[in-house]
């Protein structure tokens, strides 16, 4: 069965340009996502050199903010929820090539204390794997969201739905 | 993820730190002695021990200081180090 590739709920929204999932951030990461049979979010991802730290290898921020975007969407496209992540814990257990193809699949972990805790793992072609991520996020509140983000009264009206998720729903 | 309400016992910890060595190593959990030195379990590698140390800190919901972690020489100093987060409120 082939995975079901996911178009973003929110790719048409006019301030949309987050560096992980939007395509028109011309240098973002502009990942695919799909869902797989389990539930879980999953992204294939091959890194040019523009995302290198070492010659050949991928730069362990951008590792990191490609877990750390898969687990947060994967919230947003599961639950509707849109999440601050509040602590990101990596395991690096090897590095990730400039030009190879890595998985990253994420999925819940738990909840409670008001945060939803999630996992990531990112694999290789041949399926070793490569790095465990762990991390904790925070619903967050309408009146920060239009805050924080500058919402008019029309687009908070519109995304409002996104925003005071409760943890334990999840 | 398994949230512990009460505290296993030593020996509830030796065997799922043995479970996952198994299951890591492709090696059975028996053989695997309390006195072995990690390093020198068949197919060990840091990585590989590492691996495990983060199904661990993920199958109890726990994390474990870098420093302890790569400062373990035997199997029974990671059943210990496990034990110590689950009975001492760390991580």
């Amino acid at each position: 069965m082939k995975d079901a590739a996911i178009e973003l709920p929110w790719a048409h929204e006019p301030k949309f340009r987050c560096f992980g999932c939007s395509p028109r951030n011309p240098i973002g990461l502009a990942l695919n996502l799909r869902q797989l049979p389990s539930g879980e979010i999953s992204a294939e991802t091959t890194f040019s050199e523009d995302y290198a730290s070492y010659p050949g290898i991928v730069h362990g921020g951008i590792v990191s903010t490609l877990a750390d975007e898969v687990m947060g969407d994967m919230l947003a496209l599961r639950f509707g929820m849109l999440a601050f992540s509040v602590s990101l814990r990596m395991r690096m257990l090897l590095p990730l090539r400039i030009g190879e193809p890595y998985l990253t699949v994420a999925r819940i972990a738990g909840s409670g204390h008001g945060v939803v805790k999630t996992e990531a793992d990112i694999t290789g072609a041949d399926g070793e794997l490569h790095v465990t991520a762990n991390a904790a996020y925070q619903p967050i509140r309408s009146e920060q969201a239009r805050l924080l983000m500058g919402l008019d009264d029309t687009e908070h009206a519109r995304l409002n739905h996104y925003f005071d998720h409760e943890t334990r729903t999840v | 993820m398994t949230s512990a309400t009460t505290i296993p016992t030593r020996e509830q910890v030796a065997s799922v730190v043995r479970e996952l060595l198994g299951q890591e190593l492709k090696i059975v959990p028996s053989d695997i002695t309390d006195d072995a030195v990690l390093k020198e379990l068949p197919g060990a590698d840091s990585v590989r021990l590492v691996r495990v140390v983060s199904r661990l800190e993920r199958h109890w919901d726990k994390e474990f200081e870098d420093e302890a972690v790569f400062d373990l020489r035997k199997v029974d100093e990671l059943v210990s180090l496990t034990l110590s987060y689950l009975t001492d409120g760390n991580g």
